[in-house]
């Protein structure tokens, strides 16, 4: 009985096809937009997690928040005496005796300008040491990174970001050719392979000197950051929980500097995606509601133009149940049927959407199903209505009607 | 034995605040494979007894026993199964489903019945060719005579083999060639022992049956039996 109903249903839907499909256009939409918008943001999700950790594998920062000193001529580099608020080298490369710690970079960071021949331009200075290229997981292109020995000696020595090698040298391999930096002249020892860019910050267009160096270049006697990696087993709470109390009896305020695992930044991305989905999710449903209201109000108009019908169908013997039943399944239809077409319509949107923006999507069939039983929710519960006004008619009533 | 037993059956209708009665206490009895003409002018109440003999309204007072059940206080609920169950219904204006071909339409009690498809079809096909349609299976309600869809229409009453065939002005829209072709038919089931009750205004149509029974102003003024020459 049922899938005779179903073909009487079908052949209802199919008996008034402009209307049907106008009337299964908000479902569409609504299904088509879920697809389309949830599968960018997962997309975009998926491709920002993976830079995220393709930045460094057990990535924890310690920034500072206060403003590096000027160097004064009286002070040395070996005693540096900072005012509160700011870390020494030596307290930062201590750091690497905290049980759990791999590897320390201290960071001493700015801009400065570069300059090779005619060719200038002024990007970030990076002075660290040689842990940097591992903490970040950096691979060569050509030549080497900074070596210990640099950083004892001082010696004028630069390690180029992709980007940048292009900017300063064009096609040539600046690998031992000399560069500038505020003046001063560099040897190039290395440039980086390409990483790309996250939040529109590309990871390629730097230069890396000694920490050493970059301190007297730069006028600077503190270290405004520092990269350090965890090692593979360390519980990474209670590493950050030694840091953070190493930490604040140096600089005498939590307010002073912070500490970010790379954990806590996919957690902080995870919810912030978690929250744009379900903010999607939510209007997209909205749609969705209103796509049922226009099911209900053509189910309505429908049960009112087959007054007849029904009066004839139960004459000769149709139940309640059964003209429910056949209602019921009508709307139940125009709201799978829309659902379908929503989700392939949806789908082809995300395809489209995604080459032109060059992001990619990520086709979810969770989504898709959820999608897909939420639109017959809403065709079984705005059909519910019609199809009980249509079973309750009265059959003389209803044959009496022209 | 009586397929149906009326006792004292009214009808009233609510009128602005007036009860306007239409039925005022219709006694019967129809035996099984009996051919009864039930004729009244029009007003008479012929229709509000039609859908009370068809199960489509109950009365506000009396009896009513079809098959020996008493159903004048059934809910609708029970009163679409004796509906499909028991009644064939044979409208003036055929009421067939426009969207369904001849086949389709006279296959729906069947449906109703939880009849397999397959065995739908055939009785179906069935009761068409009985009623000389077996040639029209799969046109549709426009693609026929007013004569030939009153013949589907009967095909429908009639394909679930119910004890009661009921039929309401069957000839009202029908030229007289297409009426007696309806009327013959109406004879032929009479006879293979079909009880068949007829309303009609009509006095021509009335005497085919073999019972006149006629009503005015919702009493019976006369039952008589028809004599066939």
């Amino acid at each position: 009985m049922f899938s005779q109903t179903l073909k009487v249903s079908m052949s209802a839907i199919w008996a008034q096809k402009l209307r049907s499909l106008l009337t299964m256009l908000g479902v569409i939409i609504g299904v088509a937009a879920v697809i389309a918008l949830i599968s960018l943001a997962r997309g975009a999700t998926q491709s920002i997690s993976s830079k995220i950790e393709g930045l460094g594998s057990n990535l924890i920062t310690v920034s500072t928040t206060t403003q590096g000193s000027p160097l004064s001529s009286s002070s040395t580099a070996t005693t540096p005496l900072l005012p509160p608020g700011q870390l020494t080298a030596q307290e930062a490369l201590s750091l690497g005796r905290v049980p759990g710690i791999a590897r320390v970079a201290p960071i001493v960071a700015g801009s400065a300008t570069f300059a090779v021949g005619d060719t200038t331009s002024s990007v970030g200075l990076v002075g660290t040491n040689a842990a940097y290229q591992h903490i970040m997981n950096y691979q060569l292109a050509e030549g080497r990174f900074l070596s210990p020995l640099d950083i004892s000696s001082d010696a004028n020595v630069a390690v180029l970001g992709s980007q940048e090698a292009t900017n300063l040298f064009g096609a040539a391999n600046p690998v031992n050719n000399v560069m500038t930096i505020n003046g001063i002249p560099f040897k190039v020892v290395g440039v980086l392979a390409p990483k790309g860019s996250l939040f529109g910050q590309s990871s390629d267009d730097f230069v890396a000197i000694p920490w050493t160096v970059a301190q007297s270049v730069l006028g600077q006697t503190n270290i405004s950051n520092i990269y350090l990696s965890a090692k593979g087993n360390a519980n990474v709470t209670a590493l950050t929980n030694r840091l953070n109390l190493k930490l604040l009896t140096w600089l005498g305020s939590a307010n002073n500097f912070s500490v970010t695992t790379q954990s806590q930044i996919l957690s902080t991305l995870s919810s912030i995606t978690t929250t744009m989905q379900d903010v999607l999710g939510g209007i997209a449903g909205i749609s969705l509601i209103v796509g049922g209201i226009g099911i209900m109000n053509i189910m309505l108009v429908s049960v009112t133009e087959r007054t007849r019908e029904i009066g004839i169908r139960k004459a000769i013997g149709a139940s309640h149940g059964a003209i429910l039943l056949q209602f019921l399944v009508e709307s139940l239809t125009l709201a799978g049927l829309g659902g379908l077409i929503g989700i392939v319509l949806g789908t082809v949107i995300s395809d489209v959407l995604g080459g032109v923006l060059g992001a990619t999507t990520t086709f979810s069939a969770s989504t898709a199903l959820l999608a897909f039983g939420f639109s017959l929710t809403v065709g079984l519960v705005f059909g519910l209505w019609p199809a009980s006004r249509a079973a309750s008619l009265h059959p003389v009533d209803a044959l009496r009607v022209e | 034995m009586a397929l149906i037993e009326m006792e004292q059956i009214r009808k009233s209708y609510k009128m602005g605040g007036d009860y306007l009665e239409v039925l005022r206490g219709i006694s019967l009895s129809i035996d099984q494979g009996d051919y009864v003409a039930i004729m009244g002018p029009s007003g008479s109440g012929k229709s509000t007894l039609m859908h009370i003999l068809g199960c489509l309204d109950v009365p506000t007072s009396g009896h009513y026993f079809l098959a020996g059940k008493d159903i004048s206080r059934f809910q609708e609920s029970k009163l679409a199964t004796i509906r499909r169950q028991q009644i064939g219904f044979v409208f003036q204006s055929f009421n067939l489903l426009t969207a369904l071909n001849a086949l389709e339409n006279v296959a729906l009690p069947l449906l109703y019945q939880g009849t397999p498809p397959r065995i739908q079809r055939e009785r179906a096909k069935e009761a068409l060719t009985l009623v000389g349609l077996g040639d029209r299976l799969h046109h549709r309600p426009s693609q026929l005579s007013g004569g030939q869809q009153q013949r589907v229409a009967i095909a429908r009453a009639i394909v679930s083999n119910p004890p009661l065939l009921l039929a309401d002005e069957p000839t009202g829209n029908l030229d007289s060639h297409a009426g007696q072709e309806v009327l013959s038919i109406f004879t032929r089931l009479h006879d293979s022992g079909q009880t068949v009750v007829v309303i009609t205004h009509d006095a021509q149509i009335a005497h085919h049956a073999n019972r006149i029974i006629q009503i005015l102003d919702g009493t019976i003024v006369s039952s008589q039996e028809v004599t066939h020459v």
